[in-house]
């Protein structure tokens, strides 16, 4: 097949006071080697749940995977034993989370966190784990690398301690990359910095990353393929300049619409998408984004589309309608 | 470190001086005649006057006041009106078996608490979740008196397992530790289970699991480490409040310490027992105060010496 890891039809539940809450509702996509996938979608679309559910990182209870499969190396990581998964975690795919002000143990030195998947993984000893520590500490540019790695989170600004989280997630030369909005919680210079710098990781080692964002811009200069998700399911996934030339589901225009463009020469008014995105207490059996779309018919109402694909290779919209046409899709 | 040490000490100073300060004029407030209790009831008038000026008590309460910091800060806590001996000397007797009751039950109490506190957040929400709870709550509502008296009643007096009082052998230890950890135990437990739940869905420890590490190890290296933060202070203020507590449970039990000699020397209105005896549970506590300030300063990075 030639994916470096495949996910079908995953879907994770949350028991919650409220009642079950539908995260993630049948969410399919390939990975290849070396590529970079992006993951894009509105707060509580289930983009981290996803990714999370793949390396069952999800706290369970309240969360529960219910469906699906994981492949990673021809196995199942959804039915390994937990030290299968171990194993996996942290060396083969590793992650790079949000919030760099919280991903870091507070209490416990630079140097240790960054080179302890080398001491859990490959065995090594604390002398040899320090020092690759300070290799990889210096590839994502913390400069005195080797005099940091004795110093405590605290003494490391909020960009230095996002490169701390990107080198920890590194040092073990992972084929897969997660960054779970890995600049968002980061000033704007910062955000550029941090993009630039994974890009150049990338190249350099030759990993696929998944980048989850909710921001298209971000993705644009960075992902091979996009995959845009709505209501726990993915509606739209297409190669990134496709996507966003030919945006083809109501909710990815919108999306695109609420974007500022500079390659288009034409000035326009940025425009909202109206409504919330919805909190799903039950698996959606119609279009998750109906109550919200301007083009919905009322067989959206009832019917829930499959991802299908249109015209061009390897574009896939889930939609009733060809939004440029007004016509519904066979 | 060191200058950071030294600077808490001298903080320690005038704060020493208050508690001296407050209890000695605490005394002059309260009504009766120091003279007449170390002359007794039947004696002369005369005889009373003749206390009174061998005591200083006939001098102005400030040249009094005087003389008392003057003595303490030598280290004399004056003379015990019903025996005669030097006060520092009944402390010096009386204090070690005090300290050993706590700092035991401390010791016992971190352990329990901590350990069980674990089980209860690592276990969150399940029927041993809520055993603890209510074990723990019990622990927090049962009054130290009563809990002593029936220890008593079942394990001596019932079973005859264990000796009623004193301090001659380990088994004497047994019953006045758990009246004395009983509270401890359970407020320990209950910070370290919310401290935990509290830490366990931070983003680092999430990472940490996604670092691949086992979960003992996510626990101890780094749930534990955070979570002990905030436990140690409520320990150091459990090992205060034992040498406050003490009072009851040295009653109860009696044991030979400084809790039981306060109550014995507040009956007997023996003035300079009892305030010796507070001034130095007084000092201790705010002793065990700076200790924990240190230890905090020790395992969070945060907190700088300067």
């Amino acid at each position: 097949m030639g994916d470096l890891l495949s996910v079908h039809d995953l879907e994770t539940r949350f028991r919650t006071r409220e009642g079950i809450v539908h995260a993630v509702n049948g969410v399919s996509f390939q990975l290849k080697k070396g590529e970079t996938l992006g993951i894009v979608g509105e707060s509580g679309c289930g983009k981290s749940v996803s990714v999370l559910s793949m390396l069952r990182l999800i706290p369970t209870p309240p969360g529960r995977i219910v469906a699906g499969r994981v492949m990673y190396q021809g196995k199942d990581m959804l039915k390994m034993t937990d030290d299968g998964i171990r194993h996996i975690r942290g060396s083969k795919i590793s992650m790079v989370f949000q919030d760099p002000m919280t991903s870091l143990n507070p209490v416990m030195k630079i140097g240790q966190q960054v080179s302890e998947p080398l001491v859990v993984h490959e065995g090594l000893g604390r002398k040899q784990a320090f020092d690759r520590a300070a290799e990889i500490l210096e590839l994502v540019k913390i400069p005195n690398a080797k005099d940091r790695l004795n110093d405590y989170p605290h003494q490391f600004s909020g960009g230095m301690r996002q490169r701390v989280v990107i080198a920890m997630g590194l040092i073990c030369n992972p084929q897969i990359l997660i960054a779970d909005e890995p600049t968002t919680a980061l000033d704007v210079t910062i955000q550029a910095q941090i993009t630039e710098l994974i890009k150049k990781i990338r190249d350099e080692l030759g990993m696929a990353i998944i980048w989850i964002t909710h921001d298209l811009g971000v993705v644009a200069g960075l992902a091979d393929r996009v995959v845009v998700m709505y209501g726990g399911l993915i509606i739209e996934e297409a190669p990134t300049k496709m996507l966003y030339d030919n945006p083809s589901h109501p909710y990815t225009i919108g999306l695109m619409e609420s974007l500022p463009r500079m390659d288009k020469t034409r000035a326009r008014r940025l425009t909202s998408i109206e409504g919330i995105p919805p909190v799903l207490m039950e698996n959606p059996r119609y279009c998750p984004f109906a109550p919200r779309c301007k083009f919905v018919v009322s067989r959206c109402r009832h019917e829930r589309p499959q991802l299908l694909p249109i015209g061009e290779d390897g574009h896939h919209v889930a939609c009733w309608l060809d939004p440029h046409t007004g016509r519904e899709n066979e | 470190m060191r200058q950071y040490i030294i600077r808490r000490l001298l903080q320690v100073l005038p704060i020493v001086f208050l508690v001296a300060t407050t209890v000695f004029f605490l005394f002059k407030l309260i009504p009766g005649d120091p003279a007449t209790v170390f002359a007794g009831e039947q004696a002369s008038p005369a005889t009373i006057a003749r206390v009174r000026e061998r005591l200083g008590l006939d001098q102005p309460v400030i040249v009094q006041y005087w003389r008392y910091l003057q003595r303490l800060v030598k280290g004399d806590l004056g003379t015990s009106f019903i025996n005669g001996m030097e006060v520092i000397d009944l402390v010096k007797a009386r204090f070690p078996n005090t300290i050993r009751l706590a700092f035991i039950s401390t010791i016992l109490s971190a352990f329990f608490g901590v350990s069980i506190g674990m089980i209860s957040a690592l276990k969150r929400e399940t029927i041993v979740d809520y055993l603890l709870t209510v074990v723990a709550l019990l622990g927090i509502s049962i009054p130290i008196f009563w809990l002593g008296l029936m220890l008593i009643y079942v394990l001596s007096v019932q079973l005859s397992i264990l000796p009623i009082a004193g301090a001659s052998s380990w088994k004497n230890y047994i019953m006045p530790v758990c009246t004395l950890s009983a509270v401890s135990v359970a407020s320990i437990l209950r910070i370290t289970r919310s401290s935990i739940l509290e830490v366990i869905s931070e983003d680092f420890v999430r990472l940490a699991r996604a670092k691949g590490l086992k979960e003992t190890r996510v626990v101890f290296r780094h749930v534990l480490p955070n979570a002990l933060i905030p436990v140690v202070t409520v320990v150091g203020l459990q090992f205060g409040y034992m040498l406050g507590g003490s009072i009851i449970t040295e009653t109860i039990f009696s044991w030979p310490g400084m809790g039981r000699m306060l109550v014995v020397a507040v009956n007997q209105r023996d003035v300079m027992v009892v305030q010796g005896v507070l001034i130095v549970f007084a000092t201790s506590f705010v002793l065990v105060n700076l200790i924990v300030d240190i230890v905090y300063a020790l395992i969070d990075p945060k907190i700088s010496y300067s």
